[in-house]
């Protein structure tokens, strides 16, 4: 009885009109609020004492690198979710997140090569956290890539899953890579053993952007999977009636 | 945030060029990503209702 609901719950049918239902609002929600945690960050915090405004980079990349992390490891979940008890939408939804986790990654890096230039006086270097994520960024870009390659998108799916969970051996990798390594970057500031190491007039606004980002991208991702839906069941009687 | 401080980040002053940088960069990004999902969504709906 339990899967019979599950399963009736998880069909793309149901999770479409949820979708459809909520998706712009709670996308629309989150920019909102996303905006405000940069206002607050941007213009009612002091600049720091040695990297002067250039530190309120922050409210972007670190919201950004946390999500490009998260995100696979959701992928890996939704995949894993497929590979065990067949249900499609999970495998919709794990395809809908590559692109959106590509475009967070090239963000990610593209926001920490700007930071590095007045903070490092370099805009890239090959230190392990860096190169760690452009080997995500690049895992991302093979694996849209790899779904785009199959005319079966049935056996897509089988690939794409099997290949999210070997990829997700890198994400411990891009966690630890500060503390393994000697590294440019440097290590996690907020952690949940420690106190953090920010002060809270810097703090507050910065967790407050992680949030409304991590709102903000899972609301694309209820968009790019309504597109995904779309395609994958264009055929099926309940597509006609939307 | 007092004034000076506000003035400060405005005017790109201490390296604040490099956050417009970023922010620009990003609602590009974020804004490009919602046009064209929504742009996709509109005309799947629009190939669906046509072939029915």
């Amino acid at each position: 009885m339990i899967k019979k609901f599950f399963h009736q719950f998880a069909s793309p049918k149901s999770y479409f009109a949820i979708a459809n239902k909520f998706g712009k609002p709670f996308l629309t929600f989150f920019f909102l609020l996303y905006i405000s945690a940069l206002v607050w960050g941007l213009f009612f915090t002091p600049p720091d004492l040695v990297q002067g405004n250039s530190y309120r980079i922050i409210y972007m990349h670190v919201p950004a690198s946390f999500m490009a992390q998260i995100l696979f490891v959701v992928m890996a979940i939704t995949s894993a979710v497929f590979l065990i008890w067949r249900l499609k939408l999970a495998a919709y939804v794990s395809k809908s997140i590559a692109p959106i986790g590509a475009i967070v990654t090239f963000f990610a890096l593209f926001s920490g090569s700007i930071w590095g230039i007045p903070t490092w006086g370099t805009w890239w270097q090959w230190d392990a956290r860096i190169t760690s994520t452009l080997i995500l960024f690049i895992m991302y870009l093979g694996l849209i890539s790899l779904h785009a390659s199959f005319e079966n998108k049935d056996k897509a799916d089988k690939f794409f899953s099997v290949l999210v969970l070997i990829g997700l051996v890198n994400i411990p990798i891009i966690k630890k890579s500060v503390d393994w390594w000697s590294t440019l970057h440097q290590s996690a500031s907020i952690t949940l053993t420690s106190k953090p190491a920010i002060d809270p007039v810097m703090l507050y606004p910065l967790m407050f952007s992680i949030v409304s980002f991590i709102g903000l991208i899972f609301g694309l991702i209820i968009l790019s999977s309504q597109n995904e839906i779309l395609k994958r069941e264009k055929y099926k009687s309940w597509v006609k009636n939307i | 945030m007092n004034r000076d401080g506000l003035i400060n980040i405005l005017s790109l002053g201490d390296h604040g060029v490099y956050v417009w940088i970023v922010i620009v960069v990003l609602f590009v990004i974020l804004g490009s990503t919602i046009i064209l999902l929504n742009r996709k969504i509109r005309q799947a709906k629009k190939e669906i209702n046509e072939e029915a």
